[in-house]
């Protein structure tokens, strides 16, 4: 006999899918709509239907004309001299058809990620590798390669080996730093009258033409350097804002365009002692068969702790993703010894919706005495793995057992407005939040985020050096929130592991009576 | 992390990115709501695609008061009916939904259970009424709270209540092979 609750399950699980391609026709004449109302080009369309035209041969020397036709009435960017003319439609045409791309990425001069990409005739991805320099989390690199996702962190000799596919949507990301779309996106933001595009008096001269974007409406200025030899763009820099704490800058560097790439580079060259997560040769997580996902995510953390404090490391280390034995014996020290009570699931954010988090009490054993342990449990799906969920770390914090819940009503957290505006209140709550951490002020940070927030900022932000807020500001709001909040970017620039970086962050600040608070950072 | 206020400010902000996000967060969803509730799985890309389009012409002047796949679903509620009224037919329903659905079972003998369960499935979903059917799969597979099925079909949160246990009551019955309607 079904039960009601069996019912509703097979209705909720029953899914419909359609065919990819015309998923993709959905989405890229979703796509163009919202590029001709924003007056920008969209990514997908352009460059799908450019290759099939420039795959036929005689269809190719039509659209050579008339980009030559038109791009001379358009976009031409004229030199006098020997050279001859310029133009920008040039620069479109010479990268439609991408096989490959390697480029660097620069926040402010810094140095930030490096990418290698590789393309099938169809423009779809094949493989890439991504270094990035890091934030908080420390450097990464990113291997991807027929479905299999590769990614090392040094900083915890960390090893993830999962499986991705690469959606009809691409692996997500990629397409901002991809210089076909750039140039197409300018091209067509210039065509459209929505930006101007001038060259250098002296560029004539040169051996690089240098070609300025202005988008007054978005406050931003692009460079764009172009070796009027193979017409690719070498260099594209983005300058934003005008204010008095300076411009933000973000620039890419080609470094390669459509060269054939080191197969070495898409090889996991990984340290061999790394400690290897695996979710490729085995089935980990917990299956969720019959259970609701919040039922499962419960599940997982109670066996998950369980395990872990029987010292079962096979069976832990399955539930938490595929974390060999070597990964727990680094966590001795907050090993549970006997699990006090597994919570509820709860939502991480104002849907309810999956991941769960499941705050559980343990005891742990230090130095001969028993402490008491809030581990919070996040519980993803396992990717690859349909329906098996597995437990991750999200915090921790230890509490002593005599003490109570504390009390909140009342906390004294964030900045009171007063009489600054709401941007001005917005804007000084981070700018108070870096110069604390700055100083080493950690109670001071601490005052300005949510109680749950305090832990998740020590985590993150606890292991760099800050050394100089480049720029806070200026405070937008954020219209959609119910409640009243402001999106706050900021660049600062940090030391860690004796090296630097930067990074920039949009915090979200929320207000709550009369105080704001910083809620959260955004990405 | 990016929860649905800060998509819809960068989509406001226009950015491709950030649609490309939306799309592949509710497609699935919101693609078997459609088929579910037309029957027909191209008219369901049309309603979908339809809806997006329709949504992102009104970003501007878009205010969100609930989760934006609510708002989607809800949409996408909207619209089939208003198809479902044109075209006064629902007669490929079952068999499409049945020969659409994924299946995730590994071999072929389990597969063909699960066709076979699935197909039971959609048969009964189509023996609704269209109401209870729309509460049904607005609540279950779209997630919308009874509130929220009260705004689409406009009546009180306790009809929409009441629509969607009569519903899933049947259901079960049908499914349990107790009642043929």
């Amino acid at each position: 006999m079904r039960s009601l609750k069996d019912t509703r399950n097979k209705i909720a699980r029953a899914k419909v899918h359609t065919d990819n391609r015309a998923n993709q026709g959905i989405l890229e004449d979703v796509l163009e709509r919202f590029a001709r109302t924003h007056g920008i080009q969209p990514a997908a369309p352009g460059p799908n239907r450019w290759r099939m035209a420039m795959k036929n041969p005689m269809a190719k020397l039509a659209v050579a004309a008339a980009v030559i036709v038109i791009g001379t009435g358009l976009i031409t960017i004229w030199h006098t001299g020997e050279r001859a003319a310029y133009a920008f439609t040039q620069t479109v045409e010479a990268m439609q058809g991408k096989r490959s791309f390697h480029i660097q990425t620069y926040f402010g001069q810094r140095r930030k990620d490096e990418f290698w990409a590789e393309f099938d005739d169809e423009g779809n991805l094949i493989r890439f590798r991504q270094e990035e320099d890091g934030g908080p989390k420390g450097p990464l690199i990113t291997i991807w390669e027929n479905g299999i996702l590769n990614r090392y962190f040094p900083r915890q000799n960390l090893h993830q080996y999962s499986r991705l596919p690469n959606t009809e949507h691409g692996i997500e990301g990629l397409e901002a730093f991809d210089p076909e779309t750039i140039v197409q996106e300018t091209h067509a933001l210039v065509e459209a009258g929505r930006a101007v595009m001038e060259t250098d008096e002296l560029a004539r001269y040169a051996k690089l033409v240098t070609l300025r974007v202005t988008q007054e409406d978005r406050e931003l200025r692009q460079v764009l350097v172009v070796d009027p030899v193979t017409k690719f763009v070498v260099r594209v820099d983005d300058y934003w804002g005008t204010g008095k704490e300076g411009t933000i800058h973000k620039g890419i560097e080609v470094l390669e365009y459509n060269e054939a790439m080191d197969p070495k580079l898409f090889v996991p060259d990984f340290p061999e002692h790394a400690i290897l997560m695996d979710q490729v040769t085995q089935e980990v997580g917990l299956a969720q068969g019959d259970m609701t996902v919040k039922e499962t995510a419960v599940e997982a953390a109670r066996q998950a702790l369980e395990a872990w404090a029987q010292e079962d490391y096979a069976t832990a280390g399955k539930l938490f993703g595929g974390m060999p034995p070597q990964w727990f014996a680094a966590r001795d020290d907050i090993r549970p010894v006997r699990v006090l009570s597994i919570g509820e699931a709860e939502s991480i954010d104002e849907e309810d919706r999956p991941p769960y988090l499941v705050r559980c009490q343990c005891e742990i054993e230090r130095n001969g005495r028993t402490r008491a342990m809030t581990l919070g449990l996040i519980v993803p799906d396992v990717d690859g793995q349909p329906g098996r969920w597995h437990v991750a770390i999200r915090l921790y914090d230890e509490v002593p057992a005599d003490t109570e819940d504390l009390d909140l009503n009342g906390a004294d957290l964030g900045l009171v407005q007063g009489q600054l505006s709401d941007e001005e209140v917005a804007t000084a709550v981070v700018r108070q939040f870096w110069e604390s951490f700055q100083a080493g002020d950690y109670e001071a940070v601490e005052k300005l985020v949510p109680p749950e927030a305090a832990v998740r900022v020590r985590r993150h932000f606890g292991v760099i050096k800050v050394l100089r807020i480049a720029s806070v500001g200026p405070a937008a709001v954020m219209p959609t929130r119910e409640d009243k909040a402001m999106v706050v970017p900021c660049t600062i620039e940090y030391e860690k592991d004796g090296q630097g970086g930067s990074i920039d962050l949009e915090a979200l600040i929320v207000q709550h009576a009369d105080r704001w608070v910083l809620h959260d950072f955004i990405d | 992390m990016l929860d649905d206020r800060i998509l819809l400010w960068r989509l406001k902000r226009g950015s491709p990115r950030a649609l490309r996000r939306l799309y592949g967060k509710v497609e699935g969803d919101l693609l078997t709501l459609a088929t579910n509730l037309l029957g027909r799985s191209d008219r369901a890309e049309d309603v979908l695609q339809d809806v997006f389009i329709r949504f992102i012409e009104s970003l501007d002047t878009f205010e969100l008061t609930g989760s934006l796949k609510g708002y989607l679903a809800k949409c996408v509620a909207n619209r089939s009916r208003d198809l479902t009224r044109r075209d006064r037919t629902r007669a490929a329903g079952p068999l499409e939904l049945a020969q659409r659905v994924t299946s995730t079972q590994a071999g072929p003998l389990q597969r063909a259970i699960a066709d076979e369960q699935r197909r039971r499935l959609s048969d009964a979903l189509g023996q609704l009424p269209c109401e209870q059917q729309e509460a049904v799969l607005l609540h279950l597979q779209a997630g919308l709270k009874f509130r929220e099925i009260a705004d689409v079909q406009n009546i009180s949160p306790k009809t929409a209540e009441s629509r969607y246990r009569y519903g899933i009551n049947k259901l079960r019955s049908m499914l349990n092979g107790q009642v043929q309607e």
